[in-house]
């Protein structure tokens, strides 16, 4: 059983947990995809408020349905399927009462293990933020996915909607625009 | 040649970007979830509770009917006609009512099939050859006793009876003697002979 399985599975359980009233298990489950799932409402949103907001929406949903909730397949993929529509809602809202897009100085990437930035790490950290966010939402959600979830094309797919060559070329120009942008402000 | 560029030029974009830690999510939404779920644990335990406790019950519901109709010694019979005869195990279970006035019987096993097989055996033959004939009129007998007949059709009424059979009994007061040209009126009805 390879790790992703495992890890579904444990979710499984804790669910059930949660569902005979253990509010502990929903803890851990909490602790576990929190941090997932806003950096992936974060690169859908490009609002730290926001996405807060809809991850929070998000885990209600899940209490509020938690009763007839079915526990098969993934809670990873329900929850992101759950943010990402939550999102595409929040966008619709607003653009229907016309406010102007709030872009934010956004980091979407901290020092490993909490450790101090040497100087250049953190201008490349800082350049592959900027490079990510000048990505197309579609590319940029495929390229997060894909190498911050480890998700497969297919299993992308499924969660944005769309067939798995639209989703593998979404992710090819990502990354192909990536390069050009990083390239070129690393001066290559 | 810059570090970055050296970067740029020893990895691929992906392991690049691998490199990269995401973002933690922040802590404001915790306690308010945490207490969402407290609530909702709660909830969920009572619901628990509640499923298991039906669940419980219908259980008992259904041991209880199951026992009712089914056809064993666990039954509470008010009446039992097992064991009639060796070879016919007859069960049968009797409803008494608060009024005493109705009584519904069911007839719950009747092991024909055991009889005639027995009966068919030469060598129980031998030693005991049942009267099938008798014993299904026995049967019948007890099947019109107590199954899916009224009071009323177990003991009818005289005059029921008298209806059916088209017969007046000897202690009818008006009795007509067919062999007497004018009604013989017994005394005491008010009527002078004629």
């Amino acid at each position: 059983m390879n790790k992703e399985a495992k890890s579904d599975q444990s979710d499984n359980i804790l669910i059930r947990a949660f569902q005979r009233g253990d509010a502990a298990s929903f803890r851990d489950l909490y602790a576990r995809h929190k941090d997932p799932a806003f950096f992936y409402a974060l690169n859908l949103t490009r609002n730290r408020y926001r996405a807060e907001e809809v991850v929070q929406d998000a885990f209600l949903g899940f209490l509020k349905n938690v009763q007839d909730f079915v526990v098969s397949g993934s809670f990873r993929r329900y929850l992101f399927a759950a943010v990402r529509s939550r999102a595409i809602d929040e966008r619709r809202r607003r653009k229907t009462r016309r406010e102007e897009p709030f872009r934010e100085e956004i980091e979407l990437f901290e020092p490993r293990n909490g450790q101090s930035d040497p100087g250049q790490a953190a201008e490349l950290r800082s350049q592959v933020t900027r490079a990510l966010l000048a990505l197309p939402g579609e590319q940029r959600e495929a390229v997060v996915l894909k190498i911050y979830e480890g998700m497969t094309f297919r299993e992308i797919a499924a969660l944005v909607d769309a067939s798995e060559n639209t989703v593998a070329s979404r992710y090819r120009y990502g990354i192909d625009k990536l390069r050009i942008r990083l390239q070129r402000a690393a001066g290559i | 040649m810059s570090w970055e560029s050296k970067q740029m030029e020893n990895r691929p974009i992906d392991q690049l970007l691998e490199r990269f830690e995401p973002i933690k999510a922040p802590h404001r939404s915790d306690a308010m979830l945490m207490a969402t779920a407290e609530v909702t644990a709660r909830h969920q335990s009572a619901e628990c509770h509640r499923r298991r406790w039906l669940a419980g019950l219908a259980a008992a519901l259904l041991l209880g009917a199951t026992l009712m109709i089914s056809p064993t010694p666990l039954q509470r019979n008010h009446d039992s006609y097992e064991s009639l005869d060796p070879w016919l195990s007859v069960a049968a279970t009797t409803t008494i009512s608060q009024t005493g006035l109705t009584v519904r019987a069911k007839l719950l096993e009747l092991k024909l099939a055991r009889l005639e097989k027995l009966a068919g055996m030469t060598d129980n033959s031998e030693r005991y050859e049942p009267d099938l004939d008798a014993m299904k009129r026995e049967l019948e007998t007890l099947e019109r006793l107590f199954i899916n007949t009224s009071p009323a059709e177990r003991t009818p009424s005289r005059s029921a009876r008298d209806l059916k059979e088209g017969t007046q009994d000897e202690t009818d007061h008006s009795i007509i003697d067919p062999h007497q040209r004018c009604p013989r009126v017994r005394f005491g009805y008010g009527v002078l002979p004629g």
